[in-house]
């Protein structure tokens, strides 16, 4: 093992100028190949990345698509987007009007005179930032998640009224009843109840249809007010994110096959029920197609690659042992089986290979920077497939006549 | 005198893709230990294969050759060209990059003999063949061609076979040098009991051979001495 691995490096040596060929080839060789498993593993992970870039979301309207708010959606139909495992941050919100204290419907010309919302998050108000809400101590919006009777008032109202964080107030709320055609909407009471006020909201650029709301009150809590009150609830506006975008086509399928929800059909007759779903989709799926089909490319052009290099570790072990046939021939003649003439050799371009890979990676993460996995992939990627070239030029000496090679010049 | 090697009905086709050449011809012959032997004939007529199936590189297509009655085509060449044959060429064929010592020490370390007593037994070959000490940290290519073909006799012996095979060993040299080498081989025969079997179109050669062969067209003959 000892001559052996002497009689590797002597070589080495020996023939310093091939050698130093043999590593500036080793070299370049790495170089592109890294340059190609960075371009890979930068398109891979700007694929993963898409769905963070690129938000997938939807929202619920109606038949025609010419409503988005003011709608009726059932509430199987929005307690299936809430609960569905492909939907992340699912808003949905309920009109409402309301008057301060307790008053009956005879009197509600007096009284019933500011606009609300039941929502499960404050993005519910279109336009409205998280941060032009006040919250009390202790309490932010996971608040509107809940069925606690709590309220926000808007600063302006609550100025007006004397209100301070963390008083409570009594509110009467009516909801609206729309008609499922035409346009006709009927307002009627709901509930008369004290709600402990946990925040104060002045929004800056709303941007709804509607007049903005005056009040803001948790969801669910109005949820169970239409139940107590055996009127069905209905949600008038809702949309979410889609939890990951490359499961698409099973938010889809459970959408439509499961939930219910219909395509936007343009041509269909204007009518107040949320049964439509848009995804807002086409840019995800082109640059994902874009991406995909560039990664596709790339890992079509690996086996050429593999094959290339190869290729290279052939070819240039070939044409350095031409030159070095006779000194195969010799060694053979003086003994050296083909088995340890085959590891002299191969251990002699194993360790110059090595030392290019090396070297390749080296100039590779001073300029290229790449990630340690890529340099891991396009090194051990060179260094096996030069080294199965070299292995099949240095198998061919072995079909050489040693007699005929020895014997030429005599 | 014991038999070494025997070559019995020994046939050689050299087979490529378009046709079939038949280089020996049912060749029978017998070498011993402690002679020199001499295979003459024109270029062509089979001598260096027949040197080269000695030296166990290729086996015969037909016939049987034996080293102390082991069939060749059974036996670990390798072994046999490593341990016990040596060869000689005409063009030398030293390692260009290895200097004249460690030509010489080559075969001993492939034998794994220490590097101590490889250098030892390689400075006392190079003494015997008569090469001045200024020489053995020269290349190959910086010493004449005698000198080199000494090398290559040393190469041989110290390797510490019992066989030695020339192949035209004189062909490059002028007659000053030829006389050295010619002599080298007898003593190496008749002292050291190598069998000493040397392929060669010199009559001076052959002259100092103990046996001479003759070989015309593939088929050998005794020409003297057997």
């Amino acid at each position: 093992m000892k001559f052996f691995m002497r009689q590797i490096a002597r070589n080495i040596v020996r023939h310093r100028k091939k050698s130093i060929l043999h590593i500036l080839i080793g070299v370049m060789t790495v170089l592109i190949l890294d340059v190609y498993a960075g371009n890979m593993d930068s398109t891979e992970k700007q694929l993963a990345d898409l769905p963070n870039v690129l938000e997938v979301t939807a929202r619920i309207s109606t038949l025609n698509g010419s409503q988005r708010e003011g709608m009726t959606i059932r509430e199987d139909r929005m307690m299936g987007v809430r609960e569905s495992v492909y939907v992340k941050d699912p808003v949905f919100t309920v009109r409402l009007k309301f008057g301060f204290g307790a008053f009956t419907v005879e009197e509600y010309k007096e009284n019933l005179n500011h606009y609300g919302m039941g929502m499960n998050a404050p993005e519910g108000v279109s336009g409205m930032k998280r941060e032009e809400i006040t919250w009390m101590d202790g309490v932010d919006a996971g608040i509107l998640e809940t069925a606690e009777k709590v309220c926000i008032l808007d600063t302006a109202l609550m100025e007006e009224k004397g209100y301070r964080l963390g008083d409570d107030v009594m509110l009467t709320v009516f909801y609206y009843r729309y008609a499922i055609e035409g346009s006709e909407v009927f307002i009627e009471p709901l509930i008369t109840d004290t709600y402990r006020i946990v925040g104060s909201m002045q929004i800056g650029e709303y941007m709804g249809n509607w007049v903005p709301p005056e009040v803001i009150l948790p969801l669910d809590y109005m949820r169970g007010a239409y139940h107590s009150q055996g009127i069905d609830f209905y949600a008038d506006s809702g949309f979410f994110t889609v939890k990951d975008p490359f499961q698409l086509n099973a938010l889809k399928a459970q959408m439509h096959d499961e939930v219910k929800f219909l395509s936007v059909i343009t041509r269909a007759k204007p009518r107040t029920d949320g049964n439509a779903l848009t995804i807002m989709d086409e840019a995800f799926i082109r640059s994902a197609e874009t991406l995909s089909k560039n990664l596709a490319l790339l890992r079509g052009m690996l086996p050429f690659l593999v094959a290339i290099v190869i290729f290279i570790g052939y070819l240039c072990s070939y044409l350095s042992l031409q030159s070095r046939r006779e000194e195969y021939a010799l060694l053979r003649s003086l003994g050296t089986g083909r088995r340890r003439s085959f590891f002299l050799l191969f251990g002699e371009t194993a360790l110059v290979e090595a030392a290019a890979c090396l070297l390749g990676s080296l100039l590779a993460a001073v300029f290229l920077r790449p990630a340690v996995g890529v340099l891991a992939l396009s090194g051990s990627m060179f260094f096996l497939a030069f080294l199965s070239g070299a292995a099949m030029a240095i198998l061919a000496l072995h079909r050489l006549s040693v007699m005929e090679m020895l014997t030429k010049k005599d | 005198m014991e038999k070494i090697i025997e070559a019995v009905n020994v046939s050689y086709i050299y087979q490529t893709k378009y046709q079939k050449t038949k280089a020996l011809s049912e060749v029978s012959c017998s070498f011993e230990r402690g002679k020199v032997y001499a295979i003459t004939g024109k270029s062509g007529s089979g001598k260096s294969t027949f040197l080269s199936l000695l030296a166990g590189l290729d086996v015969p297509t037909e016939g049987t050759l034996a080293v102390e009655g082991e069939d060749m085509r059974k036996m670990n060449r390798d072994a046999y060209r490593l341990n016990r044959a040596s060869v000689i060429y005409q063009a030398f064929h030293l390692f260009p990059l290895l200097t004249v010592m460690e030509n010489v020490m080559f075969p001993m370390e492939l034998q794994h003999v220490p590097a101590k007593e490889a250098k030892a037994r390689a400075q006392e070959y190079l003494a015997k063949v008569g090469l001045p000490e200024t020489l053995y940290k020269k290349m190959p290519g910086m010493i004449s061609g005698g000198e080199q073909q000494r090398v290559a006799i040393a190469r041989a012996i110290a390797a510490g076979g019992e066989i030695l095979l020339a192949d035209e060993p004189t062909g490059n040299l002028d007659s000053q040098n030829e006389k050295v080498i010619v002599d080298l081989l007898c003593k190496l025969a008749h002292e050291d009991n190598y069998a000493v079997i040397v392929v060669t179109h010199n009559e001076a050669v052959a002259a100092a051979a103990d046996v001479v062969y003759g070989m015309s067209d593939g088929v050998l003959s005794v020409v003297r001495g057997a």
